[in-house]
């Protein structure tokens, strides 16, 4: 189970359905974008008071859950394009038919983890932003570019090898959850943890090999994404599949 | 459709995406899009063998519309950056299209119209009359001396002919 022939299995999968794949993903990107336009609009309308803060807040929370549980749909459909070879549109919305709230619970302590792991990229950035604390980070005063710079690389290090030791642990909740409905979010994690010992460094350089790809989203302004993310969720679909041993039909 | 018309069709696609972004290498939000589908196509049509010739092809017409564009746009924008005349007249241009009735603009009888300046400007005849000092609009109409020596200024480098 290599890079090369999970990515090689997903391109001969995708051929003949692709197109779809593209749909779905076209169908994502764009309820994602009304989703972020209706929390800007909430935002902005929102009276600068405890209830208009509230209810900001509410309103995130929910079209939070909301764009989980497209991404939880997403995940569904390329494991049966990843199992079978095809797939309908009305995959995209499982997470609104069954075990909501587990799947909302479960989608916001991987978003949890995910924050924590870059904790120490997001305390740069912000260092950097706010130009003032520059002069004293982790109470050690900086004097010159040289002193920052380090702290910078030690920012990205550290945050890589959170990814890289905890995230990574968790990368196969979600697969797990739609094959095995009746497990509660707190088993998901732990049943993703046991799967994923003695394969992170697999799934890591699995990512790794896409950054190509990432360049092509970016230089294209992110409309050769929808292209890419089919690729991307197909073969992580593989990758589980192979993991947990139930092999696809399709014969590839 | 079976698998190789549908591996077929997506090089195709692929190609003719890479014949689109090598003819509009010009322009940048045509060809980078374009370029970038393109190659993704060409390398997702290979499934699980070798690339044929045709998605080689749209790979490497492609690969070479991309880093053509890239080229083209960043020496684009370094020109842009580094010369202070082109900027004046670009900003000029710019004012005459969201503000075409500004104080300094075509409010006199006498100056000349819009158009007639965009012609000027845009043939270079404009800089060159200021360059010389033979424009008979030195300062646009309507406006007093002091205004007309900060837009000759700002034309020429920062020296007040």
């Amino acid at each position: 189970m290599t890079s090369s022939s999970l990515k090689a299995r997903s391109r001969a999968i995708l051929i003949d359905c692709y197109a779809f794949a593209v749909f779905a993903s076209i169908i994502i990107s764009v309820l994602n974008i009304v989703l972020f336009c209706l929390g800007d609009l909430a935002s902005f309308s929102s009276r600068r008071n405890i209830v208009g803060s509230s209810l900001n807040l509410l309103i995130s929370l929910i079209l939070f859950a909301v764009s989980t549980l497209l991404q939880t749909g997403y995940c569904f459909l390329s494991l049966n394009i990843a199992r079978t070879g095809h797939a309908r549109i009305r995959d995209l919305f499982l997470g609104f038919r069954y075990h909501t709230g587990r799947l909302v619970l479960l989608s916001m302590a991987l978003t949890v983890i995910q924050y924590l792991c870059a904790f120490p990229l997001v305390y740069l950035i912000f260092a950097f932003l706010l130009q003032g604390t520059r002069t004293s980070m982790f109470g050690v005063s900086l004097s010159s570019d040289l002193q920052f710079a380090g702290i910078a690389i030690l920012c990205l290090l550290l945050s890589a090898l959170l990814y890289g030791v905890f995230y990574l642990l968790y990368d196969q909740a979600l697969f797990l959850f739609i094959d095995h409905q009746d497990y509660r979010f707190l088993q998901c994690l732990k049943e993703s943890r046991k799967m994923m010992y003695g394969h992170r460094i697999q799934l890591f350089l699995l990512n790794l090999s896409f950054i190509g790809y990432w360049v092509l989203s970016i230089l294209s302004l992110g409309t050769a994404y929808i292209c890419v993310k089919p690729y991307i969720a197909v073969t992580k679909a593989l990758f589980y599949v192979e993991l947990s041993g139930q092999r696809d039909p399709y014969g590839i | 459709m079976n698998h190789s018309d549908n591996r077929s069709a997506m090089v195709t696609v692929s190609f003719v995406l890479a014949l689109v972004a090598f003819a509009s290498f010009q322009i940048f939000f045509i060809s980078l899009p374009c370029a970038s589908v393109s190659i993704i196509l060409a390398l997702i049509s290979r499934g699980d063998g070798p690339l044929v010739p045709r998605a080689k092809a749209a790979l490497a017409c492609a690969s070479a519309a991309a880093i053509l564009t890239t080229v083209l746009t960043m020496s684009a924008v370094y020109t842009y950056m580094h010369n202070p005349q082109l900027r004046a007249e670009v900003e000029q241009l710019y004012q005459y299209y969201t503000d075409p009735d500004a104080e300094n603009g075509s409010t006199d009888a006498s100056s000349k119209s819009g158009e007639a300046l965009l012609r000027e400007i845009l043939s270079g005849q404009y800089r060159a009359d200021k360059q010389s000092g033979t424009s008979s609009d030195t300062a646009p109409s309507g406006t007093d001396p002091q205004r007309a020596n900060e837009v000759s200024a700002t034309l020429n480098g920062g020296r007040v002919i």
